[in-house]
Parts: structure tokens; sequence; C-alpha cells
């Protein structure tokens, strides 16, 4: 059974975070606007394994730092707030974790100065019927169970013992339904976050897509997480693709992932940041007006947030 | 540890829909090789038949697809017919890697097995070479490179050269029109990739030019006669560096 009890020093690290504002997932796409539209944007976050090449475990050195992007991270941590959104720790993983991956992460944590990390609730490495580990391609989610949960919160402790930050766990997109789970998400989330002393990254685009493929009220799931522990959100745009709605970060957010952003913030008492998120690819379609629109938008629900 | 069984089995899924349509047809020899509880085998037949995992098949396809089509376009297309079936038995015998260099720099060492082994027409390899080079000097990419010995003979930083078959513009032209390459004259051609970020030439050269600038690259700088050397170090082509290392 899982750990109820939350982690002496926890709910510190939440209370102390800085309120940050109205924020986005740094890509390729960015360096012109960030410097031409300084008033739009307040941090930026971003994925730490973007900027750098992994030659593998074992290699010496394992990390390569890509000059130009290195740049960049060096520009805006001189002059805003940075958050890692990290992409590669497998939370709900059985691979041994990578410490030295975990420790990389660490050694930018004390560089750059991230407010806080955050990963995604599932897992993206797995070991073969040979036993070598390897990535699965796509972010994998696993059934709500306890056992899941122990796992999970054992590996945030882990890092945790590492990396001497807030940490995070985002909800996650998933197309594929387990049947007989032991929880919902929105109690695992809870669970999660009482058993760690973590924060929750609520991604409403995830909730909104997994509404749509699933068939179930998104203001019901989230009025169930319980929102005093959400300290950052992530609001994007989507696709369909064959009566699936996926989290492609194609450009402006639906709709109804605007109402469910507007929903939560002024709900959710302990809002630190809004993070929009886009793939690079979108940008010519989004263009510097379409993104500057996103982040008003964006700051008018950061506004209007609870306290 | 049935759980990492069970993570097993949901990944090889997500990389098969192959497998997903043997747990369709006969669940118990599908799942045959994995260690599962009785819930996790019940689960696992009830996602195989969720329109999501079609959907979670795609997307894997998708992402692995990404980085090759990003960074080696031309030779996606220069598989012209055979893309989809050498795309599936790469995406077979290499697990998939979240960083698009690491993919790309697989799917190359796995094309030339392919050319060397007769699979795939030497020209795959070529325009492999021709991007590989366009890579190396716009991303820095140094791939499968050949390190540089200190003191020996060795190409400029910014500069690769590469070997074709087919004249060079008219292959590029075939490439992006689908004009079948087997319909392009055969020949000796060399071209010479200058430059740096999104400021690259790539110039057609002559091959009293392309052939020892190739085997300087190939580290067989001593077949090349002394006044050729004195001719290519006089036009800045090439360079004994100081430092061994990548070019």
């Amino acid at each position: 059974m899982a750990v109820e009890s939350r982690p002496s020093g926890g709910a510190h690290d939440l209370d102390a975070l800085p309120e940050l504002g109205v924020g986005v997932l740094y890509n390729v796409a960015l360096p012109r606007f960030l410097r031409s539209n300084p008033a739009a944007w307040d941090y930026i976050e971003v994925i730490p394994d973007m900027f750098w090449r992994d030659r593998g475990t074992g290699q010496q050195p394992r990390y390569h730092e890509l000059d130009a992007w290195m740049t960049e991270l060096e520009w805006i941590a001189s002059r805003h707030p940075v958050v890692a959104h990290n992409i590669g720790l497998s939370l709900a993983g059985t691979t041994p974790l990578d410490e030295q991956y975990v420790a990389k992460l660490a050694e930018w944590h004390e560089r750059f100065g991230f407010r806080w990390h955050s990963d995604h609730l599932s897992f993206v490495d797995v070991a073969s019927a040979h036993g070598v580990d390897h990535n699965t391609g796509l972010a994998v989610p696993m059934p709500y169970d306890h056992e899941v949960l122990d796992l999970v919160a054992g590996r945030i402790e882990r890092v945790k013992q590492t990396i001497s930050a807030a940490f995070l766990i985002e909800n996650n997109v998933s197309f594929i339904d387990f049947p007989d789970q032991e929880m919902s998400e929105p109690e695992f989330l809870n669970r999660l976050a009482a058993s760690t002393g973590c924060g929750l990254l609520l991604d409403v685009h995830n909730v909104y897509a997994n509404s749509r493929n699933h068939g179930f009220d998104a203001k019901a799931f989230v009025d169930a997480v319980e929102l005093d522990r959400v300290i950052e959100i992530h609001i994007a745009g989507g696709t369909e693709l064959d009566g699936m709605w996926l989290d492609s970060h194609s450009g402006a957010c639906p709709e109804p992932v605007l109402e469910l952003l507007d929903h939560v913030a002024a709900r959710a008492s302990n809002l630190r940041a809004i993070t929009f998120e886009f793939h690079e690819s979108y940008f010519p379609v989004l263009g510097e007006d379409g993104l500057r629109e996103q982040l008003e938008r964006a700051r008018v629900a950061w506004t209007r947030r609870g306290t | 540890m049935t759980l990492a069984s069970f993570q097993r089995a949901l990944s090889d899924f997500i990389a098969s829909p192959a497998l997903v349509r043997q747990v369709w047809d006969d669940p118990d020899s599908a799942l045959a090789g994995y260690q599962l509880s009785a819930r996790e085998r019940a689960r696992l037949k009830a996602v195989a038949r969720q329109p999501g995992m079609e959907t979670s098949c795609a997307l894997y396809r998708m992402n692995r697809v990404t980085p090759l089509y990003t960074y080696l376009r031309l030779t996606c297309q220069a598989l012209e017919g055979s893309l989809r079936e050498e795309l599936d038995r790469f995406w077979r015998l290499q697990p998939a890697h979240v960083q698009f260099e690491r993919e790309v720099e697989h799917f190359e060492t796995f094309l030339r097995s392919r050319v060397h082994a007769g699979a795939l027409p030497p020209l795959v390899e070529e325009v492999l070479d021709l991007e590989l080079a366009v890579n190396a000097l716009r991303y820095g990419y140094a791939g499968s490179e050949r390190p540089v010995a200190r003191g020996a003979l060795a190409l400029r930083k910014d500069a690769r050269v590469v070997r074709l078959s087919r004249e060079p513009l008219a292959l590029l032209s075939a490439l992006d029109t689908e004009i079948p390459l087997d319909e392009l004259p055969e020949g000796e051609h060399y071209v010479l990739v200058m430059g740096g970020g999104d400021d690259l030439e790539v110039l057609p050269i002559a091959a009293e030019l392309g052939v020892p600038l190739l085997a300087i690259t190939r580290g067989d700088g001593d077949s090349v006669p002394a006044d050729m050397v004195e001719t290519l170090m006089d036009a800045a082509l090439i360079e004994r560096p100081t430092e061994a290392g990548r070019p």
C-alpha cells in the first residue's frame, strides 16, 4: 500500500515557491520572439534534454552541450526565472533510475537556478527481453494502482534526494484505458502528492484530450483533483487523428482548454505559473501575433487566479 | 517481477501493430513470452482492442519517422518504394532513442549495412553521405565521421566532399520530384559542401579535385601526389590539424 504520510520538508518546498506568472516552453522558434516581446512572458520552461547530446550510459563525457542552445539558455537564465520540465526520469518505469541523468539535472539545477522540476506520470524506458534498457518511443501510461503509486513515489523520493528542489508531477495524456484500476487518475494524483510532498503540474490540454477520447466530464475531473497542490498549469493546442484528439502542441488552444484553464486557475490557490506549449513547426502558422494572443489569454487567467 | 514484464509487453504493442493483431487472433500465443499476472494479461488483451492502441502505434511511428525525415529527408526519398519496408525492418531491429541524433546515427548504420549486403542500391549510401555532410556542417553532427589524427592531412573544418554516381543537380531534382532514380545516367561526380549553419554551399567539383579530397577525408592522404597536396593547401581546402579530434 502507498505511504500516506507527507515527507518532512515537502510542503515547505511548495509554499516557498515564487509566483512566476505566464511563460512558454522553450523551442528553437522562440529566440527572436523572446527578445522582441519581453513584456509577453515572465519565465521560460526548458526541457534540459533538448540542450545536450546524450552519448549514452558509460560514455565519457556522456553529455555534450550544444553551443547555440546554451547561448540562448544562458541569455534567458541571466535575465528571467527558468523551470525544468524533464522528460527522461521515466517515473512510472521499472528500470533502474538513471543516476547519471539525475546527476546531470542536479548539476544544471545548481547552474541555472531552476525554480522547480517536473516530469510526467508515465514511463519512457523499458527493459527488453535481453535486459537492455531502451526508450519506448512514446510516453506510456500505467494503471492507477497502489503498486504503481509506490513505484512512482519511490522514484520521486530518489530524485529529490539528489536534486534539492520542489518537484511537480504532470498528469498524462492517455489513448488507452486500463480496465479494473484501483484508483481514478485524480485520486492517484492526490495520493501521490500527499505521499511525496510533490506538487502538481496540471496539463489542462491533456485533461481535455482524455475527456474527449474517453468520454468524461473534464470539469468534474479537475474538481476531483486537490487543486491547492497545483503549482503550474500547461495549456496547448492539439489535433484530431482518426477520431482521437492528440496532444500535438499544434498552435492555439481550443476554447474548451481555455475555459478549463480559467476554471482551474480560479480555484488553484497555490498556482505559481501558467505555461503555453507549442511545437516549433507550428510557429509559422501561429506567428508572433498568435503567440502573443495565447500568452495574453493565459495572463487573463493568471490575473484572476484563486488566492 | 510482473510489472516490468507488463511494461515490456505494453511497449512492444506500441512498437508493433503486428503484435497487437496477433493478440487479437491468438492472445495466449502472443503473450506467452511475458510473465504476467491474470489481471495484467486481461488488461493487455483489453487495450489491444481499443482504438487508442492504434493511435499509440501511429504516434510511435510518427515519433520515430520525424528525426529521420528531419535530418535524412533526401535519403528517405532515395529509398523510393522500399522506404516503408526498410523503416519497418529498422524499427524491428533497433529500439527507439529519445535523441534525434542517436536515431539518425542508428539509421545510418542500418542503411550502410543494407547497402553493403546488397539489399539496397549504392546510390542510397551516396545520398546518405551527402546529407550527413550537410548535417555535419549545419548542425555539427559528426555521426560516424572518422576522427582526424594530429598532423595528418584533413579537409578544412567547414568542408566535406562526397562522391555521387549521378549528376548532382539532376539527382537532387529527381529526389524532389520523385523521378525514378534508375532513369538517371551513371557517371562519376563529386560535390564539395562548404560553410556552416544556414550558410551552406553545395558545389559540383571536377574529379581531379574530388578524388584527392575524398582520399584525404578517408585518412589516405599519403596516396595524394605532393604537387596536388600543395595545390589544395594553397587553395585552403586542406590543412594539417595540430590537434587530433573530430573534423
